[in-house]
């Protein structure tokens, strides 16, 4: 009995994913050059609109990259369910994976906005229940609990828009609606706003840090890497792709892009927790794709096509770029997590012997999120910048010139902030010694497992590579909408063949300069013998210099104390305490929540248990209705 | 002044009658005369319109409603030896008077209602059926026992039933049948909650529910 339940939970149920990603793959290329249209039979009826679905080239990207990732998951699922074994049931996580990966796959291909609304909010009803899954404690219930908000305000948001974009353009059909006008600002307003919450986009984004680090790793790769893309993927449909929107929007949202991309990184930088820190990542890069449709909405608007074909190339190609390298980051920290038990970089280190394999991945996601080449990340973010300087250099006006400089400057501090983060993620967790006794005992996780990760590795390096055709490809899908085609200039292949060669030479430099180390060390050695795990470098401090820099944003406080009879030379005590917090958190979004409290406090008074109170409601209720429909 | 009009004022007048006693029995009598009157407004409504399907719905109203409903409230007064209200929340005199008034804003608020061409009954059948709808929350209001409140919503569904009946033109038999069919299902159900209740608390007094609250 065990055993056949055993084979359905480790192979069939994960295989039959598998088999549907492979499917999805397949219908993802099929619907890049074959427009697909279903509408569902009569008996099944949205009220007032049919269920359909239209798989176009637009789609079909993201459709891809939900395939390819839910693939990885398929197999990296059943290895991580055996470190939750006992924590959450096997039936439980896999039909709401089940649900959740095709009420995706449904939203990205619904053709009207009811069925989009339907299976969105089945997609976020769905992972909220798979962040809620370990309800037993306090962090995960807190966890559930902001994100359901955060999913039932972007629901409202996006509800109230699409019922105003209805009565503006009397369709439920996408295709039939198209914010180029004035009057369109309202809905545009309330849908953008509703999308960005559930893009994650600042100041929205406080979800993310608390529900990517408490649902299941496997589900915050499906998150980060293709729920919050598929946020975008609504901006992208309703405004890009239809006949764009107007300026206003255009700034809004390049203007919520760059504060997320800075907010993102920063907070990045000083987290503890490697999810929490992934979450912020996220953040940042959601940020540098909302730029890109920002860009090109500004260029559809000021009739600037080559900016707006690389701003659109650009989103297009970070959505799947991203998609692709935090699922694989998300994984890692989910390996990290099986092995270890912990995710608190305090108590990694050293991880790099035991588990090879995970670090060559995840440095290898970890170089395409800072955008280094040759990997994927490099080549959309390359892109944004072509977008940039090319509005720079022919937007024309002033205003906008400096603007574009000034969103240059800030991409430059946050690539290299993100340079810093990674670098503290990297270095902390797998290279010097282990700062724990569970990270000692670290194995490498099971093969799938790994076989997982190298998927998406490969698939990192292979977009990055084929980065020209690849952009070629998108620039095709975009190009219908321009009078001249727009290519793209990526040079992949030179940077990787100088990169290869410059590696090279200084391997050899290094091989020639390698003498046989010999290390002495003497039995007073006052400190400066072999390092031990409590004299490594922690990510606090790595990270110290550059948040003290930022202490104002980031609220940043150090305190150390050195007590003692004689501190000056035999302290007793050492403490250091770092801290740091959310200035959105605690000043603004705290303050308005303890309002919503005290406001339903009061209003719960009206129900006062008393039958009578109650009729007395009713009958005041029926008299004024019966006056107002006498006066009025 | 025409049948239907007659009818419905009649109907308006036994529920200011039956909110002027503090007796169930009394009350339940004049919830049934009131329906009585209900059922001969809408036969009534038929001889005026030649709609014959309005006869068969008074019957029924008159069998179920008036009959049939009250006999079943009777019995269960019977059952739990409930004759009379403990002390009502409003005394007694004042919410008769109080419903008084409200007939008469009835009239105030029916008159300044668009009236159907071609039915002269619409204007009476308005007052009554607002003022049967206030007399009824009222009545709900101030009674402590929960046979009252039964009572008093059956009173406002007098009303709403009445001005459905008096301002269009009619609706189709089904959904009379189905309406009534739904009072009568209500009616089940909160006899046997009053069981309930009965049994749980030993009392009826619907004052004494609140501290079924959480705080």
């Amino acid at each position: 009995m065990l055993k056949y339940r055993n084979i359905i939970i480790l192979i069939l149920v994960p295989g039959l994913l598998a088999l549907l990603s492979c499917f999805g793959v397949a219908a993802a290329f099929c619907g890049w050059s074959h427009v697909a249209g279903w509408t569902a039979p009569p008996p099944v009826y949205l009220g007032v609109c049919p269920v359909q679905m239209r798989l176009d080239s637009l789609a079909a990207i993201f459709l891809l990259l939900l395939s390819l990732v839910s693939f990885s998951v398929s197999l990296f699922s059943p290895g991580y369910l055996e470190h939750l074994r006992g924590r959450v049931s096997p039936g439980f996580y896999w039909l709401t994976v089940y649900l959740f990966i095709a009420s995706m796959a449904a939203v990205v291909l619904a053709a009207n906005a009811l069925t989009f609304l339907l299976f969105w909010e089945v997609m976020s009803l769905s992972s909220a229940a798979l962040v809620a899954f370990d309800m037993t404690s306090t962090q995960a219930q807190k966890a559930a609990l902001i994100y359901l908000g955060a999913t039932r305000i972007a629901t409202a948001l996006l509800a109230a828009g699409f019922l105003w974009a209805h009565q503006l353009f009397d369709s439920w059909a996408f295709a039939g609606w198209n914010f180029g006008g004035p009057e369109t600002l309202g809905p545009s307003v309330l849908i953008v706003l509703g999308f960005a919450v559930k893009a994650g986009l600042w100041p929205f984004h406080i979800w993310l840090p608390y529900a990517h680090p408490t649902a299941p790793s496997p589900v915050s790769a499906l998150m980060s890497g293709v729920m919050i893309k598929i946020a975008l993927y609504g901006i992208l449909r309703l405004f890009a792709f239809q006949s764009g929107a107007s300026l206003e929007i255009a700034l809004l949202i390049l203007f919520l892009g760059t504060v997320s991309a800075v907010w993102g990184v920063l907070f990045a930088l000083v987290q503890r927790d490697l999810k929490r820190l992934l979450a912020y990542s996220s953040v940042e890069n959601v940020g540098l794709i909302a730029l890109g449709i920002g860009l090109y909405l500004y260029g559809h608007h000021c009739g600037l096509e080559s900016i707006a074909a690389a701003g659109a190339v650009a989103a297009l190609f970070h959505s799947l770029n991203h998609g692709l390298f935090k699922s694989l980051l998300f994984l890692g920290a989910g390996a990290i997590d099986a092995s270890v038990h912990t995710r608190d970089l305090s108590h990694l280190g050293g991880l790099g012997r035991a588990m090879p394999w995970t670090l060559l991945y995840f440095v290898t996601g970890s170089a395409a999120i800072t955008a280094l080449p040759p990997l994927n990340g490099f080549a959309s973010k390359w892109l944004i910048y072509q977008g940039l300087f090319q509005v720079a250099v022919d937007s024309g006006n002033l205003v906008h010139v400096g603007l574009a400089i000034a969103v240059i400057g800030i991409l430059a501090v946050v690539g290299g902030l993100a340079l810093a983060c990674f670098t503290k993620a990297v270095g902390i967790a797998f290279l010097g010694r282990a700062r724990s006794r569970a990270a000692s005992e670290a194995r490498e996780c099971a093969p799938p497992m790994v076989l997982a990760q190298g998927l998406l590795a490969v698939l990192c390096l292979c977009l990055g590579m084929g980065s020209p055709w690849v952009g070629r490809l998108l620039s095709e899908l975009v190009s219908g909408q321009f009078s001249q085609p727009f290519v793209p200039e990526l040079p992949m292949v030179n940077l990787a063949l100088a990169l290869l060669l410059v590696a090279g030479c200084l391997y050899v430099a290094a091989l020639a300069r390698t003498e046989r180390s010999l290390k002495k060390y003497c039995s007073w050695e006052c400190g400066y013998g072999r390092l031990n795990a409590r004299m490594q470098a922690t990510g606090e401090s790595f990270a110290q210099p550059i948040a003290s820099l930022l202490r104002p944003v980031l609220q940043y406080r150090m305190r150390a104390e050195i007590s003692g009879r004689d501190r000056r030379h035999f302290p007793e005590q050492v403490k250091a305490e770092a801290g740091m917090q959310s200035l959105l958190e605690s000043r603004v979004y705290g303050p308005l929540i303890a309002a919503v409290r005290w406001l339903s406090a009061h209003m719960a008074r009206l129900q006062a248990g008393s039958i009578h109170f109650y009729l007395l409601y009713l009958l005041v209720a029926v008299v004024s209705l019966l006056v107002a429909g006498v006066v009025l | 002044m025409s049948y239907p009009e007659l009818f419905a004022i009649a109907s308006a007048v036994m529920a200011i009658l039956m909110i002027g006693s503090g007796r169930l029995r009394i009350n339940l009598l004049f919830y049934a005369f009131q329906t009585v009157f209900a059922s001969a407004v809408t036969a009534s409504c038929g001889l005026v319109s030649g709609d014959h399907q309005l006869y068969s719905i008074g019957l029924a109203i008159l069998l179920v409603k008036a009959i049939g409903v009250s006999a079943f409230i009777a019995w269960i007064t019977k059952r739990i030896g409930v004759t009379s209200d403990p002390g009502t929340l409003i005394p007694v005199p004042l919410s008769m008077h109080a419903s008084i008034v409200f007939l008469v804003v009835a009239h105030l608020l029916a008159s300044q209602l668009p009236h159907l061409k071609g039915q002269d009954h619409s204007l009476g059948g308005a007052t009554a059926a607002i003022s049967l709808l206030l007399t009824g929350t009222l009545f709900m209001l101030a009674r402590k026992v929960a046979v009252s409140q039964i009572i008093g919503f059956l009173t406002m569904e007098n009303g709403i039933y009445l001005f459905a009946l008096t301002q269009t033109r009619g609706m189709p038999m089904m959904v009379e049948l189905g309406i009534l069919l739904d009072v009568l299902v209500v009616v089940m159900i909160a006899g046997l909650i009053i069981f309930r209740i009965k049994r749980s608390f030993e009392h009826i007094d619907v004052t004494l529910l609140t501290e079924l609250k959480e705080y």
